[in-house]
């Protein structure tokens, strides 16, 4: 079983590793065997698979059965879900001219073109340059751009220590430090560990940088992204800022009271998928009321990070911080590309809505980044539907 | 694709549309997995918006399936969640027996499913996290029971940890929603809810649901 698991995730690409939520580990406390706080055991979503892979005939309980591993990354991860990203990882060296030409354009930026720019995060950017790079789109070429907000901003302490006006947000903040990439070594829960205590800094900074958007869940999981890195807690929190606040991403207008933003990229995502795939639209859509608010919130308001595999997760953020939304859009369209006939073949409302809830699950990394390219449509084309969005919003209120 | 390929079609009677609400952190995204899946995580992520599970029963001689919708607790996220407050045929209302607030805030959640559900419609109340609360209960089942009387309501004490009584609070609400079937058909009460967006199709009170 375990073999031919082994086999097709290589050939997949090797990095359909794990998810960040940690769901696809089944923890059963309903036995009585484990105890709370022990390593109790854990079991994939297909089939056993214990944090080192060993053959029936060894001791079932052997310590080196509970070592946990960890991907590179730092998520928890099975022994063999380990040794595959290694495997991977060394048939996939990044190309010493890929290393080279983000030197350059590191130390180039503002005299690099946008064009290049997107040509080459299109190809990954390499991990040891992820920081500079997305630090420079996030905070603008200059690193400076949201460390004042209309020039009379305080410093990140000031932000930081302040007391919270909204207090419900403050317990909110808290009941979501273990919960947001839960199986990560530094936000593990039950952990208290560094992670959470500087995501808990970030996202109470940012209630006062901005108490009208304030908190909202799901920013923990941009915010924690952004963590794993930038690394540094400080810029973290100005790339989250920026994240927040500037063009092309202003993902406050996701989170602000009623989600208008989230709405407008329903709206063209809604669009897109009528023009690009129209038969799984009309499926989905017109023969089973199903709307994107059912199965793609959190795709837009995490921006993926939610379910994937965090290489991939950093993969599509290498494309959505040098592009903006127009990337989000292309994965969001592959995903139902690439369950095209399965969500076809499903009658009933039920069977759609369980198809669409686990699209995100086992889908080969570079096959989703392959098709999600292939998925063609203009960005006037985007412009127009947004357009026509504002438009409709404003008949409305007429 | 193990899940969802394996055969969500199947035969059943009814469907019914079951909205699980309350705080953020009491329980019941742990609650709904526990029945859908049997399985407890001790490491679950926050859900956000909304989330859709499914669970096939058998109640009396009937084949039942819940569409079971648990929204995220936060008040922000409520705008989202009131199409599914109209399409629901059922509200399961929790709150954590170990964390008095989340119960201090019913009154608030009772509130929004009389402005967005169904008049009438089927609640239970549930104290989630029995298990917890032997050591540190802030929430006597008295006072549970009471405020539940007050409010019409059942009430039962879960725990998704321990497999304690999640079985039995989707019988209970299972049971409600045949009741109050009954009741609307009885009384002749208008049915279909016109311009519940999205969730009507299957969501009928009156008729027999054919759902293959």
């Amino acid at each position: 079983m375990l073999s031919t698991l082994h086999a097709e995730e290589v050939h997949v690409g090797g990095a359909n590793i794990t998810s960040t939520t940690g769901r696809r580990f089944r923890v059963d406390m309903g036995t009585g065997t484990a105890s709370r706080g022990d390593v109790v055991r854990v079991s994939e979503a297909q089939g056993e698979a214990s944090c080192a892979s060993h053959p029936s005939d060894q001791p079932v309980f052997s310590m080196e059965e509970y070592l946990p591993c960890f991907d590179s990354f730092g998520f928890r991860v099975t022994q063999d879900e380990k040794i595959l990203e290694q495997q991977y990882a060394r048939a996939h060296p990044t190309p010493t001219a890929t290393v080279r030409k983000w030197q350059y354009v590191l130390q180039h930026w503002n005299d690099t073109s946008m064009e290049i720019k997107k040509k080459l995060c299109r190809q990954g950017i390499p991990q040891q340059y992820r920081k500079q790079a997305w630090s420079r789109f996030l905070l603008g070429g200059s690193g400076k751009r949201s460390r004042h907000k209309g020039g009379e901003g305080g410093s990140y302490t000031d932000y930081r220590d302040a007391p919270l006006a909204d207090r419900q947000a403050g317990d909110i903040i808290e009941r979501d430090l273990d919960r947001t990439f839960p199986t990560h070594q530094l936000f593990e829960t039950g952990s208290q560990g560094a992670g959470q205590r500087q995501l808990r800094n970030i996202l109470r900074a940012y209630v006062n940088y901005n108490p009208q958007v304030g908190y909202c869940q799901g920013m923990g999981f941009l915010a924690a992204t952004l963590l794993l890195q930038i690394e540094n807690e400080e810029n973290t929190f100005w790339c989250f800022c920026g994240l927040m606040e500037h063009e092309p991403y202003e993902m406050k207008h996701l989170y602000q009271t009623g989600f208008p933003g989230l709405h407008m990229h329903f709206f063209v995502f809604e669009r897109l998928l009528q023009q690009t795939n129209k038969k799984v639209y009309q499926h989905i859509h017109d023969d089973h009321n199903i709307n994107s608010s059912f199965y793609a919130t959190h795709w837009f308001l995490t921006v993926f990070t939610y379910y994937l595999n965090f290489n991939l997760i950093s993969r599509i953020w290498d494309r959505f911080l040098c592009e903006g939304w127009k990337p989000v859009y292309r994965i969001a369209l592959a995903l139902l590309k690439m369950d095209r006939a399965l969500l076809l073949s499903q009658n009933t409302e039920t069977g759609v809505l369980l198809v669409l809830k686990s699209i995100q699950e086992n889908k080969d990394p570079s096959n989703m980044l392959k098709i999600s390219q292939q998925v063609k449509f203009k960005t006037s084309f985007v412009n127009k539907v947004k357009r026509d969005y504002t438009a409709s919003l404003n008949n409305e209120k007429q | 694709m193990a899940k969802a390929g394996s055969s969500p079609g199947g035969d059943c009677d009814y469907i019914f549309k079951i909205i699980v609400i309350g705080d953020s952190g009491v329980g019941k995204s742990s609650l709904t997995v526990r029945l859908s899946e049997d399985v407890f995580y001790k490491d679950y992520a926050s859900t956000i918006a909304i989330d859709f599970r499914m669970h096939q029963m058998q109640y009396m001689d009937k084949r039942v399936r819940l569409q079971i919708w648990d929204t995220a607790g936060q008040e922000r996220f409520q705008s989202v969640a009131t199409a599914f407050y109209r399409g629901a045929n059922g509200v399961m209302l929790c709150f954590d027996l170990t964390h008095r607030p989340s119960f201090q805030h019913l009154e608030q959640w009772v509130e929004r499913v009389k402005q967005q559900a169904l008049p009438g419609i089927p609640c239970l109340l549930i104290g989630c996290k029995s298990d917890e609360a032997r050591d540190n209960r802030q929430v006597t089942n008295d006072e549970a029971i009471a405020w539940a009387k007050q409010h019409n309501m059942f009430f039962i004490e879960t725990s998704a940890k321990e497999k304690e009584n999640v079985q039995q609070a989707f019988q209970q609400i299972t049971k409600s929603i045949f009741e109050d079937m009954k009741d609307r058909n009885g009384k002749n009460l208008p049915t279909a809810r016109e311009g519940s967006v999205n969730l009507e199709g299957q969501a009928n009170h009156k008729e027999k649901k054919s759902c293959c």
